[in-house]
């Protein structure tokens, strides 16, 4: 009988080797007392209103760490938690916390709220996280917001997943360190994305896309 | 019970910790040999649970094995852990348990607390520890103590620990008299294992390698120094052919005997192992400046790859790390990390040799609100 007790143990012993070896690198700073101080009743309010609070702790941290004086972690943390109420309403009902970290992120790059609930709406129940993530790139990166965000929605229209933003956003990213236009490189890039989508659009000669959305009727 | 409550409050409490994720099922054939016995062969099925962070260390196993003959034995086990940092060094408290059951036969547990004190360096750790527990044979219950001191060495993905392990405890004898008088005899043994056991990978290939020898001053467990070799390759990254083959020395913690074994499994994983995709090649840039990508990669971790060209130390902080500073790796012309991170946008900046936190130059940059500018990575 202790032939088959060796042979579990085995197996399981086998496959746990080795644990520690994973465990990660690095350790969170702790909040100093003063810190932690000015930004508690902003983390009531955001508690209150069910947003996840650590974004704003990971922001006072950030604060901190980088010895920024405490009314600006203060002034950060609340302006932060005011995009993320806007986020939450506009990504409802159950943004995660990706979401709504990408979408803050998205706000500061000055992507509006009607973007935000067009998103929610073309990308249905589907993460938003890495669509919210490289449209802020595209943002940042020097494509105007009202195209960027129009042709991300698009994009979700016609079932883009995040591979699919992912390998449009290096495209785009490597275009511009080589020194092409932003803008310019999305319309370029997009005509190699759209036709691998499941409801690929038509790619017109003078460098814009042809949406196969159907309208809904007004 | 005890145990989803301390794992409740160790995961409340490391919210924002980086979790490292092991997921795996294994289901194959063995040949098993022991020195008093015939050779016997069985199917095997196993699965791995495991998460970390830098505080917390969760594994959850548990195996199930049909030999020739028909019989049937299963095992679980089970083991927790919390670590508090404090500068270089970690203290680490926790527990584990093991149940062994077969299909005609009582279960054999074990349950056994320890603590650990780890120093740790940028690629290499060292710890001490003790523990002790009881252990649950054949209807008799008695205690154990165990003692351990290591140290480990890591480059890369290749990893090199030594450690030394004491043990005491008791062997249970069961003896049936002609009028089926039944008596239980202990003997307290008390030995040392000393193992040397590597780990290497590269691309689709993992190879584990341990050597061991035990000394005993007190009982017969003495043994002649043993090894034992597993190799997989990971034919896609979620799916790797894996087999072992080696010497188990007898574990009286856990009832077990003296088995030589060979194995072959089809293994699957939840993570993704094997070489890491190539999204995107690292930018150039000049010296003074660093470039980075970040790739998802091996055991649902992201390769973070930063170019710094002429810097002789990089390092990097971020929403990932908790703003704390993480000193990378230097491989070649690169400096790395692996990290796990959540799909979505992330915020980093690095350090090269203790100047000033900035964003990589190859990165999109956003304002952070706090008067300066980090580097914006995607992550699928």
């Amino acid at each position: 009988m202790r032939v088959a007790r060796c042979a579990v143990l085995l197996a399981a012993t086998a496959v746990v080797a080795w644990p520690g070896q994973g465990k990660a690198q690095g350790t969170s700073v702790p909040l100093d007392s003063a810190t932690a101080a000015v930004i508690a009743p902003i983390i009531d309010q955001a508690r209150a209103a069910r947003l996840p609070v650590d974004l704003l702790y990971v922001k006072a941290r950030e604060g901190q760490v980088r010895r920024v004086p405490l009314t600006a972690i203060e002034s950060a943390v609340r302006a932060l938690a005011q995009r993320l109420y806007a986020a939450n309403e506009a990504l409802a009902p159950n943004p995660s916390e990706q979401e709504l970290r990408a979408a803050a992120d998205a706000m500061k790059a000055g992507v509006p709220v009607e973007t935000l609930r067009a998103m929610r709406k073309a990308g249905k129940d589907g993460s938003l996280a890495v669509p919210l993530g490289v449209l802020t790139e595209l943002v940042v990166s020097g494509v105007p917001v009202e195209k960027a965000s129009m042709q991300v929605v698009d994009l979700l229209n016609h079932g883009a997943v995040p591979k699919n933003f992912i390998a449009l956003n290096e495209r785009v990213q490597q275009d511009v360190l080589a020194g092409r236009r932003p803008e310019e490189s999305l319309d370029l890039r997009l005509k190699g994305i759209f036709p691998t989508l499941p409801q690929p659009a038509q790619a017109t000669g003078d460098g814009f896309i042809q949406s196969t959305t159907p309208k809904r009727p007004r | 019970m005890s145990f989803a409550v301390f794992a409740g409050l160790a995961c409340a409490e490391t919210a924002n910790a980086q979790w490292a994720r092991q997921t795996t099922f294994d289901v194959g054939a063995m040949r098993l040999t022991r020195d008093d016995f015939a050779d016997t062969g069985g199917i095997t099925a196993a699965a791995l649970w495991g998460r970390w962070s830098d505080r917390v260390s969760l594994i959850g196993s548990g195996a199930v094995t049909r030999i020739a003959d028909g019989r049937a034995t299963g095992v679980g086990l089970g083991s927790a852990s919390y670590s508090v940092p404090i500068r270089h060094a970690r203290i680490e408290a926790g527990g584990t348990g093991t149940i062994l059951g077969t299909s005609n036969q009582g279960p054999t547990s074990s349950w056994l607390g320890f603590a650990r004190v780890h120093w740790l360096g940028n690629r290499w750790g060292t710890w001490i520890g003790a523990g002790g527990g009881d252990v649950h044979v054949s209807a008799t219950t008695f205690g154990a103590g165990t003692g351990e001191l290591g140290t480990w060495l890591r480059r890369g993905d290749q990893r090199l620990t030594l450690n030394a392990t004491t043990v005491r405890t008791s062997l249970v004898s069961t003896v049936i008299f002609s009028d089926e008088t039944v008596l239980r005899v202990r003997e307290p043994v008390q030995y040392a294992d000393v193992a040397l056991s590597g780990h290497g990978a590269w691309r689709r290939f993992e190879v584990d390698a341990a050597a061991i020898t035990r000394h005993a001053w007190k009982g017969e467990l003495a043994s002649t120094p043993t090894g034992a070799l597993s190799v997989a390759w990971w034919a896609t990254p979620y799916v790797a052919v894996a087999g072992a083959l080696g010497r188990q020395l007898s574990d009286p913690l856990r009832g077990t005997a003296r088995t030589r074994y060979a194995t072959v499994v089809l293994r699957f994983s939840a993570e993704r192992h094997g070489p890491a995709p190539v999204v995107r090649p690292l930018p150039a840039v000049p010296a003074g400046e660093a470039s980075l990508i970040a790739v998802p990669g091996g055991g649902g971790r992201t390769l973070v790859q930063v170019r710094a060209p002429g810097a002789a130390r990089v390092d990097l902080m971020g929403d990932v790390t908790g703003w704390a500073p993480l000193a990378l790796e230097r491989r070649g012309d690169l400096w790395e990390v692996r990290l796990t991170m959540a799909s979505g946008s992330h915020h980093v900046v690095v350090r090269l040799d203790g100047g000033a936190w900035v964003a990589p130059a190859n990165l999109a940059r956003i304002d952070d609100e706090l008067g300066g500018r980090v580097g914006l990575i995607v992550i699928p």
